[in-house]
């Protein structure tokens, strides 16, 4: 099974080291403009959203590109952009949920994440673990439980104890 | 030009005239950036007989360092005046930020602010547009409704604001500029932005840095953000930040209380970073680039000081909370917020109101010198209103307080009848900076002679914050110092806190070292300034990559010396001699009272000898006074012709 690229933003410190690094490597410069992850920010309120391409399933970009420029690469489960055939037309960007899709300043033309031909970088440098890189199973199994946990803890907060521990008692 | 952005700003407010200079590659090469850039250019441009600060003629820099939006690691601002409101000499600040990175994105290496604004007005900078525009609807609004305010009225959440807040507008001495609560302190360089209508810069940079060796530069940081991260005091800082310096100093007998007075605090440990981050810690949050994520996002719930926020350093648990005989870390919590929305100067404000605190207690000040506030050890609600009345220059208190302590002494003397002296014993401070929470008795005697001789005033940022760095066996396990000079520091015995002898090699190294980092714009929490990885050769490789230079980490150490050299000859030049480098009499005549290190005092004749050597080892006079073929070493042949030029040589 193909690795997911998955964001846990309660982790997220803000830091765009993610940024810089994703430009540094695939564009040799640092610039967050050309970085295919963005952190968006609301720092008077703490919080920090890492957005990046889901690598969806079902992807909108592909389905609506007029020219078939994005198709998944097999090896690493990554939706990619054939900039050769690309023109330019940002469709993908508007379709994107997430508006992952990045519109290059000099080109014109789109790219986006392709997971570093399955080792992103960004992952690699993140020390907070709100970028990880696991087994899709997997991954949802993590989110599962920090889920469960959260509702764990409200659990505790109004009972005083975990919920379960009423149901067996 | 790889690295730098290529362009320096000069504003002038009035008439409201902006220049770009493209940026002299050998002016380049020799000051690096940030702190040197801001040096040398207003050593060029101040004329040093002009004493006001508050005058038109006042210079303000803002430069990101060299590094900044090029590497991890580097996203300091350095913030500097030709005349600082605190100490009368020239001053500089601080702050870890995203701005710097913006700037750079922008194309800017350096903003600088001559003249004076007839009306309140903010720098507008997107790329290649830069315009001056009107900012009166932001007067009195704080450092964070004026970012809010302009990133909605530009329509731009991503760009990036340095802004001050009332206690700027007002010109309170210990007034800062801040990106939200990442704050420059030190110098009183907000209250100079007030005095010129100066509200903030607002800056969004798309055209990123250009790096001359893109697969140097990935090597550097696979290697030096491993070394960063799998360092002895990574953890500490990344989990619990500088406020767990608190902790630390506390067990060891190391903490300042009552305005150094150092008798113990009950109760301190409710004060503790890990009390801190289990109750109103909500998460680690960073600076551009920053894998250390040193600064606490805070929430108090509800109460009396319910308030969000983001820093909670060591500086404001101990500046409002032992150095003030308190514990209510709430509302220690509440203030640190209050501070930077009024654009105050934690360390220099908590000293201040500490200091009355301390004179209330020997009887030598009462509630009629305080408009009726009753500042006494431990008060909090007193505390909060004083702050707000002095960034609002309120009532008669505020208002000489908002001068500075050294003056509002003065002040208070004249009216009791006393000598000045009496009063200004109290004050912890060098060259009229007060102190952040180190006691110069217990860090070391290098941290004693670093504040003493810093070109800013008292300061623990300038080199040496404590001389435990050297406490090893081996040169290879002190961190971030090449192996050579770390040799040398342990053969001259320095591992030895209390040691005078030889002290003068490791403050004049780490003084330099302290200028490369601020002119890079790499955090020092990142440095061996503070135990870390990120030390002077892997500084020089991530700006050799940057820029496609060849540095030696020596060629390196040179650009610190020149900067420092600078600095020194243009305080020379307003007057400072090796008086000024003496810590505060308490600590050569107070010994700390009890704990583990009762007894421990600063010996007033080995600092003297101390200090002269430090001159000899800088090649410098008697006075402190760089010497003529100094400064020519130092390819500073102009400074050397305007100090004898001046007769200060």
């Amino acid at each position: 099974m193909h690795k997911v690229l998955i964001v846990d933003h309660d982790k997220c410190s803000g830091c765009r080291v993610c940024e810089i690094i994703c430009s540094l490597y695939r564009e040799d410069e640092v610039n967050p403009m050309k970085a295919r992850i963005h952190v968006a920010t609301w720092e008077t309120e703490g919080t920090d959203i890492p957005m990046v391409c889901q690598q969806c399933e079902k992807a909108p970009c592909a389905e609506i590109c007029p020219v078939k420029a994005i198709s998944r690469d097999q090896d690493t489960g990554a939706m990619v952009i054939d900039e050769e055939s690309c023109i330019g037309c940002r469709m993908c960007v508007h379709a994107c949920p997430f508006g992952a899709p990045l519109v290059r300043p000099d080109t014109g033309k789109v790219t986006k994440c392709d997971l570093c031909n399955g080792d992103p970088k960004c992952v690699q440098f993140c020390v907070t673990g709100a970028l990880q890189f696991l087994p899709a199973s997997k991954a949802a199994l993590q989110k599962k439980r920090t889920a469960a946990k959260k509702y764990g803890d409200l659990m505790v907060a109004l009972h005083g104890h975990h919920a379960d521990e009423e149901s067996t008692r | 030009m790889y690295g730098w952005g290529g362009t320096i700003l000069r504003v002038r407010l009035s008439p409201g005239k902006i220049e770009k200079t493209p940026l002299d590659p050998k002016f380049a090469r020799q000051f690096l950036g940030g702190r040197g850039f801001n040096s040398k250019i207003i050593y060029d441009d101040f004329d040093p007989t002009v004493t006001d600060p508050f005058g038109p003629e006042n210079i303000v820099a803002i430069s990101p360092g060299s590094l900044c939006g090029n590497t991890l690691s580097a996203s300091r601002v350095c913030v500097s005046v030709a005349r600082s409101p605190i100490t009368g000499l020239f001053g500089d600040a601080n702050l870890g930020s995203y701005f710097g990175g913006e700037l750079k994105w922008a194309g800017y290496d350096s903003i600088f602010f001559y003249g004076k604004s007839d009306h309140l007005v903010y720098l507008h900078i997107e790329d290649d547009y830069v315009a001056l525009k009107d900012a009166r609807h932001l007067k009195g609004k704080t450092v964070s409704e004026t970012d809010a305010l302009l990133k909605e009225e530009l329509n731009d959440p991503d760009a990036r604001v340095i802004a001050i807040g009332p206690g700027g507008e007002n010109c309170v001495a210990g007034a800062i500029p801040l990106e939200l609560h990442r704050a420059a302190g030190a110098c009183g360089t907000g209250a100079v932005l007030g005095s010129k209508n100066m509200k903030a810069v607002v800056v969004r940079g798309t055209q990123g840095s250009k790096i001359a060796r893109p697969q140097q530069l990935r090597e550097a940081f696979e290697r030096n953000h491993k070394k960063l991260i799998n360092g002895p005091h990574y953890p500490m800082f990344s989990t619990y930040g500088s406020a767990s310096l608190l902790d630390l100093f506390d067990k060891g007998g190391m903490l300042p209380t009552f305005n150094w007075k150092d008798l113990p605090v009950e109760d301190v440990e409710k004060t503790y970073s890990t009390t801190l981050k289990e109750k109103y810690g909500v998460k680690m949050v960073a600076c551009l680039g920053c894998a250390v994520h040193c600064e606490h996002y805070y929430a108090v719930q509800d109460g009396p000081y319910a308030t969000s926020g983001a820093g909670a350093e060591y500086e404001v648990t101990c500046g409002f909370g032992s150095r003030a005989g308190g514990t209510n870390l709430e509302a220690i919590l509440y203030i640190n917020t209050l501070m930077n929305d009024m654009g105050l100067d934690i360390v220099q404000i908590s000293n201040w109101i500490n200091t009355v605190r301390h004179w209330w207690d020997d009887g030598l000040i009462d509630a009629s010198d305080t408009d009726g506030l009753i500042l006494q050890w431990g008060d909090y609600d007193d505390t909060i209103e004083a702050i707000k009345r002095i960034a609002h220059r309120e009532g008669e208190f505020g208002d000489k307080l908002a001068d500075n302590i050294m003056s509002f002494a003065a002040h208070i003397a004249k009216k009791k009848g006393i000598p000045v002296e009496k009063l200004t014993r109290y004050v912890i401070q060098i060259k009229g900076m007060t102190q952040s929470s180190g006691d110069n008795r217990l860090m070391g005697v290098g941290a004693a002679l670093s504040h003493g001789t810093s070109t800013r005033g008292s300061d623990h940022l300038r080199g040496v914050n404590t001389d435990i760095w050297l406490q090893q066996e081996r040169a290879e396990d002190i961190i971030g110092i090449p192996k050579e000079m770390a040799q040398r520091f342990l053969d001259l015995g320095l591992s030895d806190g209390n040691q005078y002898e030889g002290k003068e090699e490791y403050v004049a190294f780490m003084e330099d070292y302290c200028a490369i980092t601020d002119s890079l714009g790499i955090c020092k929490r990142h440095t061996a300034w503070e135990g870390m990885a990120v030390g002077l050769e892997e500084m020089t490789e991530y700006f050799n990559a940057v820029t496609g230079l060849n540095y030696s980490w020596k060629d390196m150490w040179k650009c610190g010396t020149r900067i420092y050299a600078v600095e020194r000859a243009m305080q020379s030049r307003y007057g400072a001699r090796s008086g000024d480098d003496y810590p505060p009499d308490r600590y050569f005549e107070e010994p700390v009272p009890s704990g583990p290190q009762k007894g421990a005092v600063l010996d007033r004749q080995k600092y003297g000898s101390l200090l002269e050597n430090y001159y000899q080892h800088r090649k410098w006079n008697s006075e402190g006074v760089p010497l003529e073929e100094t400064l020519r070493d130092l390819e500073l042949d102009d400074v050397a012709k305007d100090l004898k030029k001046r007769k200060v040589l």
